[in-house]
């Protein structure tokens, strides 16, 4: 190596050196330590009370949600966008998580008029065949949206109608508390890796 | 038509990721993973506007579907809000992103009986239509 070379080679080394601490720097930024997407309530809420029925068209009330984490999104079987892409990035969130750590996936209707329990059935499963979806009377699907702040509201659009609704992915705890919340865009990778460190957060 | 016309047209039918004559190219088409007997499925897929002068996107149809309509999801604050687009400007060398939580091609009304891969066809202003077909 000539000096000329030397030099180069240790300016070189200087810029690359700048250049992974910056890029470093940056990626401390986007990936703080602790969930990447979720926002975390400072104290757990507790679900309320509800009597809804699954896909099965079994009841099913909060005690359902005891006993193991779970994933909880509303959404309706008559939407072409946001909710078969949100199931789809659950399915693939699931497959992230080691089995025996897995959490229940849940899709609540908030169009029980059109959703009923076999029509859930079929829809869920196509996704994920262990996932379950909620339905059941209008005023009990509102209450549970209501006391989750889940906005929903029904659009006319020609002749049928299509459901505002909020798109959010709730993490429910063991205790059938919401821990977290996630708004879209949704990524799997997110989804399930603030999950896993949320769960060995809690231990 | 004569010969040449003729191998133009099986050439920019058998090469749907080309642009046609019309100067819109329009790449595969992506169905929303929903079950295939969903009522509703989501088109994606990107319009780029090869020609001179802008193109205003007007409609679209597809043999599969009973109707289809352009949409866009916007979401504020978490909530996801679903409305129509009636016409969209493509300005010329711009790219126009079907995407999901974006705009889509609302598909209603499947047809049961359909053919495997969907082919939806995107219509303009001028008249001309270019289709984009699943892979």
């Amino acid at each position: 190596m000539t000096p000329r070379q030397r030099q180069f080679a240790a300016a070189a080394a200087a810029v690359a050196a700048l250049l992974a601490g910056a890029t470093l720097a940056l990626l401390k930024q986007r990936t703080p330590a602790g969930p990447q997407s979720a926002t975390v309530y400072n104290e757990p809420r507790p679900l309320p009370a509800f009597r809804l029925i699954g896909q099965d068209g079994e009841p099913v009330s909060r005690e359902a949600l005891r006993g193991r984490w779970s994933w909880l999104f509303f959404g309706f079987t008559h939407c072409p966008d946001v909710c078969p892409t949100t199931l789809a990035v659950l399915a693939r969130a699931v497959e992230r998580v080691p089995e025996d750590a897995r959490p229940e996936v849940f899709l609540v209707s908030v169009d029980p008029e059109r959703d009923s329990a076999p029509v859930l059935a079929r829809y869920v499963a196509h996704f994920d065949p262990d996932f379950r979806a909620l339905t059941g009377p209008r005023d009990e699907i509102d209450a549970f949206a209501e006391a989750l702040y889940v906005a929903h509201a029904r659009i006319p659009q020609g002749d049928t109608y299509t459901v505002d609704h909020f798109s959010g992915v709730f993490l429910v705890d063991p205790e059938a508390r919401i821990v977290a919340v996630t708004t879209p865009p949704h990524d799997a990778a997110g989804i399930a890796s603030d999950y896993l460190a949320l769960r060995r957060a809690r231990r | 038509m004569n010969r040449r016309l003729a191998l133009a047209a099986l050439l920019a039918a058998a090469l749907p990721g080309c642009a046609g004559p019309s100067g819109i190219e329009a790449g595969p088409l992506q169905l929303s993973e929903a079950p295939p007997d969903a009522p509703m499925r989501a088109g994606y897929l990107t319009l780029i506007n090869h020609g001179p002068g802008p193109r205003t996107l007007v409609g679209a149809r597809s043999a599969a579907f009973g109707s289809v309509e352009i949409h866009r999801t916007e979401t504020v604050d978490g909530v996801a809000r679903m409305r129509e687009e009636r016409e969209i400007v493509i300005a010329p060398g711009a790219t126009l992103v079907f995407e999901p939580f974006g705009r889509h091609l609302m598909l209603m009304q499947p047809h049961p009986s359909a053919p495997g891969a969907v082919a939806v066809e995107l219509c303009f202003a001028d008249g001309q239509c270019v289709t984009a077909r699943e892979r």
